[in-house]
């Protein structure tokens, strides 16, 4: 399970690049797929992304913290279309309420749009390089305080403490955005 | 500091701060910008239940964002698709969504699947339409049929379709959940499932997606397979491979997922990665449990875990699915597809087979295949018990590894490359031999942990078989086998391997080599251990006569032999030699290895086993408990060989009245071992006998009742039948049936103890000498004074009285007989040789060995239940004086006059002469008065009976 090669070491964009592709058509077929199962956890997409990846790449990875830093990019990439696309039919006109009994009911506590996360995202890492690569490692790998210390090289507390940080900060801007 | 570190510094220390603390935090803030943004973020994080704490890893809540973010589809569900009325959405498949259609010709209720549109293009519309051609080659009740496909608009562009039959159902798990079916019912429904995989295989179908949700129960109870969506054709379709190559293999849900479908090996995906799914399927279906759970975990260590996680044997999960039924799922679920059942219907037959009450075809796995899986879940245990098991691999794998970097040298000369080449090849060997036992079926390990023993007896068997040319080869891998042998309480047999082990060394001309010489080391070893203790003594000289010249006085190999030498003597016994022998050892030791080594720590123990036999406790005592906290460092990796040490230690605290201490001792070995074997291996159990022994000294006869019977039966089931584990327990629960005055069951026991040990030791071996004299015993007690005779009489022919070994059980069995002949009323007889009995002690022991006045003291009450009056007072007269002057200075004498007034009393009460008697219990009461101990219950009991007599007596009159 090795991905440990040091002689081709890669830009984490470029294996973004890579992972995008990738992870859309996983992210697009696990809709659905399972009600509740676990090709729905973006821990699931990543893992399926690795193994996908590594038939062919097995070497080609630095180690875990590039690999997991370049998913949750290209994670975070297909949300991001797929938000656009959606905003794109909106603004169509052609959006029209289906009585379904088995649509996909919306979460009432999620309203976050992706667009403005992203959006807040970008502005957090200008400011908190590191506090944002915990977020979006978090939310977009989908990986535990206690996975993300080792690859980011900080401890466990560390990563609680930027994670409070970044919350708020984000909390902040979200509302901002908002008003 | 950076302005923006300020801030988040800051933020840190007031976020956890108290409100006052807070507030002087922030005010003690320079920068005003930096105290602003801080305060308006605490704000922030005072939030609860921000949708952004909702970006954690709940599933449901991410699936709801993106499924937002990709948004329904088609939107509004569309009125027709083709002919086809469209009444509502049933699911959306992975690529597609299912609606519930209806159809006019013939009319009913059908499921129309469509691709989504933005896959409509490329890879996903060519598996679309495999999907379509896969089933329409499948014509199966127990799959749902294909009945039609097209193309429709959908405003934009022609859109493919596919319409199935509609199964009016409930996803197999939660079928099973509402209905609760009986396990055969559950087996047969599973069956169905097979039937119609097994048809799909035929046509040359591969589901790759089996699980639960993908099987509906109808409402007559019957499953229908659906969702061919990742199916992939087996075999020759050149086009559907090279599709779905290019499309990536990792579809599926994980939890059925098999390794090879895990690890990405998609040119290894065939019919048995189906095989594995319902391996995974039958065991949810029986025990409501995947054997693999996955929940929650992150997913790199769920793949780890399909690759190498050996899931708990069904039996562990649920004891009635212990036997064929977990064969069956473990078959199923091999890591490796070519160990799986090769075809569903030879799953699905073995099921059928279970339902027939017919034997299956699945073997339980070979116990050495086993064990390598056990070796590397718990290294401890391996450490252990595993000597020869890992030695063996070693041997192969160093050879071979030597040989390799010989020959990368180069360096060489011909003769040597010539010798490493032949050493390979004995290595080749080897390793053709583990392999052989590696593959060879084998039906005793039913599910269980392995126990290594097995391992090492099937290795051992093997070795004979395989390696016939190969004294070599032979010989070192049954030294092996003896040493894990030994290690695993089995002399015997460890005692049988090594000499022919031994023969074949000599054949190979090993014997002078080192390793014939550990091996003969281990055989004089073993001798002790048998009980041939002049024979060890003699071996061990020989080999100290040829190691010391050759190794050096100095050397390890040596130096341990004196231990040997010092542990024969004592056994032998010659006290006094072993005495200069363990001197001189140790102080070696301790010059050439220093006082901490594990080496000269095992060297105080064994010098503590002399002090032992010497009678001193407190030495013993002294000794061990400094070198205590040593010997458990040294060994906390291989407890179990604390063994001789904490034996004696607690012997010598059992001697001096420590009970508790040596108790503590034995619990705690118990639970090392627990914690470092795991509760149901051998060191484990050996352990809880040990502690038996120890509870059985303290008089706590109900949990040495309790733990001899759990260890009888976990010997009974996992050991040789004639394991000495199972004939020590038998002994010792024939012991506490006998306490508690159950004689038949005592009997039965002993008896059953006998047989086995017949078996396993020698004929004459004392083991079996002494089974026979307590079963004597038991009868005695039982008035059968014939029975206990026919038991004693060849014994006493056996034994001989001059070898000190057997002397002390010449002792008891003389006694005995004399009890039985007295039971017989051949008083003559009886008498005489109870008097002996008690003359041979004393001469053996003198007058002043506790031994000696019990011996008296049993003789006496022999003969006052004869109604040998005379004869009763008399054994116990040359006693008295000398224990009246030993009582002043020792406890144990004191507590031994008291007894012996007692017994005079009681005698004189029952020749009804009370004016004696009453002088017989002053003296007891007097010599009562000076004990500091309270007195022990039986003295107490004879105080009662006699006091009761007297008065008897009294009244008579």
């Amino acid at each position: 399970m090795s991905r440990t090669k040091p002689e081709r070491p890669r830009d984490t964009d470029d294996v973004t690049a890579a992972l995008y592709e990738v992870l859309r058509d996983l992210a697009a077929r696990s809709m659905g797929r399972e009600r509740a199962g676990h090709t729905l956890q973006p821990t699931a997409l990543v893992h399926e992304a690795w193994l996908r990846l590594a038939r062919d790449d097995r070497d080609t990875w630095p180690d875990d913290g590039l690999f997991f830093a370049a998913c949750a990019k290209a994670m975070r990439q297909v949300l991001i279309d797929h938000a656009r696309r959606r905003d794109a039919r909106k603004r169509g006109g052609d959006l029209v309420r289906v009585e379904l009994a088995d649509a996909s009911a919306e979460e009432p506590g999620l309203e976050l749009d992706v667009l403005a996360l992203d959006e807040a995202l970008v502005g957090l890492a200008r400011a908190y390089p590191r506090a944002a690569r915990v977020v979006e490692l978090r939310f977009f790998a989908g990986l535990t305080g206690e996975e993300i210390a080792p690859l980011l090289e900080i401890s466990p507390r560390t990563v609680d403490g930027d994670w409070r940080f970044a919350r708020a900060w984000l909390i902040r801007a979200l509302e901002a955005g908002e008003a | 500091m950076s302005r923006a570190d300020a801030v988040q510094a800051l933020f840190a220390r007031a976020l956890g701060a108290e409100a006052a603390e807070r507030a002087r935090l922030l005010a003690a803030e320079p920068d005003e910008d930096v105290r602003a943004e801080c305060e308006e973020l605490l704000r922030c994080a005072e939030r609860e239940e921000h949708p952004l704490d909702a970006w954690t890893v709940e599933p449901d809540r991410l699936r709801s964002a993106l499924e937002a973010s990709l948004g329904p589809w088609p939107d509004p569900p569309p009125e027709k698709v083709g002919p086809y009325a469209i009444r509502g959405l049933l699911g959306a498949g992975s690529m597609s969504t299912v609606f519930l259609g209806e159809r006019a010709h013939p009319r009913g209720d059908v499921a129309v699947k469509v691709l989504k549109p933005w896959l409509a293009g490329g890879e996903a519309l060519r598996r679309f339409e495999l999907e379509v051609e896969l089933l329409s080659r499948l014509d199966h009740p127990r799959i749902a049929r294909i009945l039609d496909a097209g193309r429709a608009d959908f405003g934009a562009a022609p859109h493919p379709y596919l319409v199935l039959e509609f199964v009016r159902g409930r996803p197999l798990d939660a079928w099973v959940e509402a209905e609760r079916p009986p396990r055969r019912e559950r087996l047969r429904l599973f069956n169905a499932v097979c039937a119609g995989v097994a048809h799909a295989h035929q046509k040359g179908v591969v589901h790759r997606d089996l699980k639960p949700s993908n099987v509906l129960v109808d409402e007559r109870g019957e499953p229908h397979l659906v969702d061919f969506g990742v199916a992939r054709a087996a075999g020759e379709d050149l086009r559907a491979a090279s599709l779905l190559t290019s499309m990536g293999q990792i579809v599926g849900t994980l939890e059925y997922m098999s390794p090879e479908q895990a690890a990405g090996r998609s040119d290894e995906i065939d019919t048995r990665a189906d095989v594995y799914a319902l391996g995974v399927l039958l065991q949810e279906l029986l025990t409501g449990r995947r054997p693999i759970e996955f929940e929650g975990r992150p997913l790199p260590e769920c793949l780890r875990r399909i690759a190498e996680e050996e899931p708990a044997p069904l039996g562990q999960v649920d004891r009635t699915l212990a036997g064929d039924l977990e064969t069956i799922v473990r078959k199923a679920l091999e890591k490796d597809r070519a160990r799986r059942y090769a075809t569903v219907q030879e799953l699905a037959g073995d099921v059928e087979r279970f339902l027939a009450n017919e034997p299956i075809t699945a073997r339980p796995p070979s116990s050495i295949y086993l064990a390598r899986k056990y070796v590397r879940r718990h290294p401890a245990v391996a450490a252990a018990a595993g000597v020869g098991a890992l030695a063996l691999v070693a041997t192969a794998v160093g050879v071979s590894l030597g040989w390799r970097e010989a020959r990368a040298q180069g360096r060489l000369a011909e003769e040597r490359l010539a010798a490493a080449e032949a050493a390979r090849e004995e290595s080749d060997r080897v390793a053709a031999v583990l392999a052989g036992v590696i593959r060879a079926p084998q039906a005793s390990a039913q599910g269980r942990d392995v126990l290594l023993r097995d391992v090492v007896l099937e290795l051992g068997d093997d070795i004979r078989e395989h390696l016939p040319d190969h004294p070599r080869g032979r010989g070192q891998l049954g030294f092996f086998v003896a040493q894990s042998l030994s290690t695993l309480g089995e002399p015997t047999r460890a005692l049988e391997r090594v000499e022919a082990s031994l023969a074949d060394m000599e054949k190979a001309g090993m014997l002078r080599e080192p390793i014939g010489y550990d091996a003969r080391r281990l055989r004089a070893s073993l001798l002790g251990q048998m009980g041939r203790a002049a024979e060890s003594r003699d071996a061990v000289k020989e080999l100290l006569a040829e190691g010391e010249p050759r190794y050096g006085a100095e050397d390890e190999r040596v130096l341990g032999l004196l231990l040997d030498l010092g542990t024969a003597l004592v056994n032998v016994p010659d006290l006094a030699a072993a005495e200069n022998v363990f001197e001189d050892a140790l102080a070696k030791h301790a010059r050439v290895f220093g006082g901490a080594d594990p080496r000269t720590l095992q060297a105080k123990v064994a010098f503590a086993g002399l002090r032992l036999s010497q009678g001193r406790f407190d030495a013993v005592i002294a000794e061990l408990s400094d070198a205590w906290p040593l010997l458990r460092a040294a060994h906390a990796d291989e407890p179990h060989r604390m063994k001789t040490a904490i034996g004696h230690l607690s012997e010598a605290l059992t001697a001096t009245g420590e009970l508790e201490r040596a108790l503590a001792l034995r619990r705690e070995q118990v639970e090392i071992c627990e914690a470092a074997f795991g509760p149901d291996q051998y060191h484990t159990w050996d352990a809880r006998m040990d502690l038996a022994g120890t509870l059985m000294t303290l008089g706590r006869f109900g949990e040495v009742q309790e733990l001899s019977s759990a260890v009888l039966e976990w010997a009974r089931a996992n050991l040789d039948a004639s394991h000495p584990m199972v004939i020590g327990s038998l002994s010792s629960l024939g012991s506490c049936h006998l306490i508690y005055d159950r004689f038949e069951e005592s009997e039965a026991s002993y008896r059953e103890a006998i047989k086995l040990a017949e078996l396993h030791y020698p004929s004459g071996d004392l083991r079996i000498t002494t089974l026979r004299l307590r079963t004597a015993e038991v009868a005695i007690y039982q008035a059968k004074g014939a029975e206990a005779k026919a038991l004693l009489e060849p014994l006493m022919a056996e034994l001989d009285p001059r070898d000190p070994a057997q002397r002390s059980t010449f002792f008891r069995v003389r006694n005995c007989l004399g009890k039985a002949h007295l039971i017989l009323g051949e008083t003559d007889r009886g008498v005489e040789l109870i008097e002996a009995a008690v003359a041979d002690r004393v001469e053996a022991e003198g007058m002043a060995s506790p031994y000696s006045v019990i011996g008296a003291l049993d003789a006496s009450d022999s003969f006052g239940r004869s109604g040998l009056y005379p004869e009763a007072l008399a054994i116990l007269g040359p006693f008295e004086e000398p224990l009246a002057e030993l009582a002043k200075t020792s406890a144990v004498h004191l507590e031994l006059a008291t007894a012996m007034a007692l017994q005079r009393g009681l005698i004189h009460v029952r020749a009804e002469e009370p004016a004696e008697a009453k002088a017989a219990l002053a003296r007891a009461e007097e010599l009562a008065a000076g004990l500091e101990q309270p007195i022990a219950d039986d003295v107490e009991d004879a105080f009662q009976l006699l006091r009761t007599g007297l008065e008897e007596a009294r009244a008579h009159r």
